[in-house]
């Protein structure tokens, strides 16, 4: 039978990367679509779960409710997210300047691609703090409780721009969605 | 308000679109999370000193430890992995290995894969210094022509990358 | 938030607890003969005991192992680079971190005098040295004439220049694949010696 997140949590730390390893993939489906759907770029959500899963690693200890890890790996990778948002591009110099990752293991009709990426365009179109809310809120599934913890927001806030995501969402989509 | 409903009791369109956002993102093989796990038995081995065996055993010894950094601090935490990309132009070959600062100078870590002209890899690299080389074919080091040359204490050629904050 | 190392503590946890609970690097006892491997960790963590990072050691001694060094080879130059990294910390402080102190180490060896990187520091207290000091290391690798390649960097420095200033000053002063006035190396052959412990080998 597998160790429970809390269980593992003690053990990463303790310093066991086993453990750490083992929770972070059993998450990682939250982690890897939340920062790509956040990002809107494959190699952006890289580089922040890079950044997440370091922070994580080296800040185990700050962990003090193990059996919430998926909402701490969470608020850090939010804030890795925003970090990421308000700095805007990083230079890589002296490598060849990198182009966008291979698309190679996915492929999707032509129908399926076209509709992923007319979401992705709504989603461009909203606030920061409306997408954050939004994937969090009906992606992630979380709670508005856990999501006030997790962002340092309001409940009521929290509320009123998922409310406003979710009708901006729903003009930008109403168009392609009839013509399918 | 569309804040109190649940996914299933919205528009349809957008109970379309979160159906979507819902499922999994595939990244490249060793993209995503596996890509920074990688990387993390480095920085275990860095800081091992500072784990909680060394300030029980401090603690007992009578000596205060808490806080110590006995190692230099690694990255500060403001610094950001970046994703920087290898590649190398060589018509020939049937193989080509990345071998640097950045694993463990292991032939069998990083392979390039192959692309139109020539051999890329693209690895997460904190800011820092590294020295690297090119293995080709299992029998010949090569520089890299795009990268400064390194001073080389074994009298073979190896090249530098930087990588900025 | 980094703590500055507190030496006297720091001697008494080293000099009190056996070398035994250091170990040995996996890493060396790999790949290394055991003579080699024991004398590359003693200087690890010799290093360790005077506060300097004990990685950038274990990757040498590894880089040279790869490269087919022979271990006499691959100590002396472990050895040099503790010296370096010893010259780089008296230069920068104890607040140098690892990757400055590594760049540090190279622009020493790449023959950067050590007072020229406590005034870098000085012009830059409050932000990271890496690229500026690897830069200087590359530049004079390179052959740039010293005074030419430390007035270029410490005039960007006194001037706020970001890392990738510097970085492209370095494209701009120095031929990619080419160091001093030469043409690049020419390939060289891999792996020339086997990777293998062997009780039989000569250590130093």
């Amino acid at each position: 039978m597998s160790a429970s997140d809390a269980e593992l949590v003690r053990q990463a730390q303790a310093g066991d990367l086993a453990a750490f390893t083992s929770l972070v993939l059993r998450h990682r489906a939250s982690l890897e679509r939340y920062a790509t759907h956040l990002l809107g770029r494959r190699e952006e959500a890289e580089e922040a779960l890079q950044d997440t899963l370091l922070r994580a690693w080296r800040g185990m200890a700050r962990c003090s409710d193990p059996d919430r890890i998926r909402s701490w790996l969470l608020s850090i990778l939010v804030n890795r997210c925003r970090s990421r948002l308000a700095r805007g591009d990083r230079l890589v110099t002296g490598a060849e300047a990198l182009g966008p990752l291979d698309r190679a293991w996915q492929a999707p009709t032509d129908e399926q691609a076209a509709w992923q990426e007319e979401i992705n365009r709504a989603l461009a179109t909203l606030p920061v703090d409306q997408r954050e809310a939004f994937l969090l809120k009906h992606a992630e599934e979380l709670s508005y409780e856990e999501m006030a913890e997790l962002t340092g927001t309001s409940v009521p806030a929290l509320k009123m721009r998922v409310s406003r995501a979710c009708d901006r969402l729903r003009r930008e989509l109403e168009g392609v969605y009839r013509g399918r | 308000m569309d804040a109190d409903r649940t996914s299933d009791e919205l528009d349809p369109v957008v109970q379309r679109a979160i159906a979507w956002l819902r499922e999994p993102v595939a990244f490249p093989e060793r993209g995503g999370v596996e890509a920074a796990l990688e990387r993390l038995p480095r920085l275990r081995r860095r800081h091992a000193v500072t784990g909680w065996p060394w300030l029980a055993a401090a603690a007992a010894l009578g000596v205060l430890a808490v806080g110590l950094a006995v190692d230099r601090p690694g990255a500060p935490d403001g610094d950001t992995v970046k994703r920087v990309r290898f590649a190398v132009d060589l018509a020939a070959g049937e193989q080509v290995a990345l071998i640097g600062d950045f694993n463990d100078w292991n032939p069998d870590a990083t392979p390039l894969r192959r692309e139109r002209g020539g051999w890329a890899a693209t690895l997460p690299l904190a800011p820092g210094r590294y020295r690297y080389a090119y293995v080709v074919d299992g029998r010949r080091l090569l520089a890299d022509p795009s990268e400064p040359l390194a001073d080389d204490e074994f009298g073979t050629p190896t090249s530098v990358i930087t990588v900025p904050n | 938030m980094r703590l500055p190392p507190v030496r006297l503590a720091l001697l008494l946890i080293h000099g009190l607890v056996p070398a035994a609970l250091h170990g040995q690097d996996p890493r060396l006892t790999a790949r290394l003969s055991a003579g080699t491997a024991q004398a590359v960790q003693a200087l690890a963590d010799s290093a360790r005991a005077g506060g300097l990072p004990h990685e950038p050691l274990i990757l040498k001694a590894l880089e040279g192992v790869s490269k087919g060094a022979d271990s006499a080879r691959i100590v002396t130059a472990v050895r040099a680079l503790v010296g370096r990294l010893q010259g780089a910390g008296q230069a920068l402080g104890p607040t140098a971190t690892e990757a400055e102190l590594v760049a540090g180490a190279a622009a020493l060896r790449a023959g950067a005098k050590p007072d020229r990187l406590a005034s870098l520091k000085s012009l830059r207290p409050r932000e990271q040295l890496t690229v500026p000091l690897s830069v200087l290391a590359d530049l004079l690798t390179a052959g740039i004439a010293p005074e030419r390649a430390w007035t270029s960097v410490r005039d960007m420095a006194s001037r706020g220049a970001a890392d990738a200033d510097y970085l492209a000053l370095r494209d701009r002063l120095v031929q990619p694949g080419a160091s001093g006035p030469s043409r690049p190396p020419p390939p060289a052959e891999y792996p020339p010696a086997p990777a293998r412990p062997n009780s039989n080998r000569q250590d130093p």
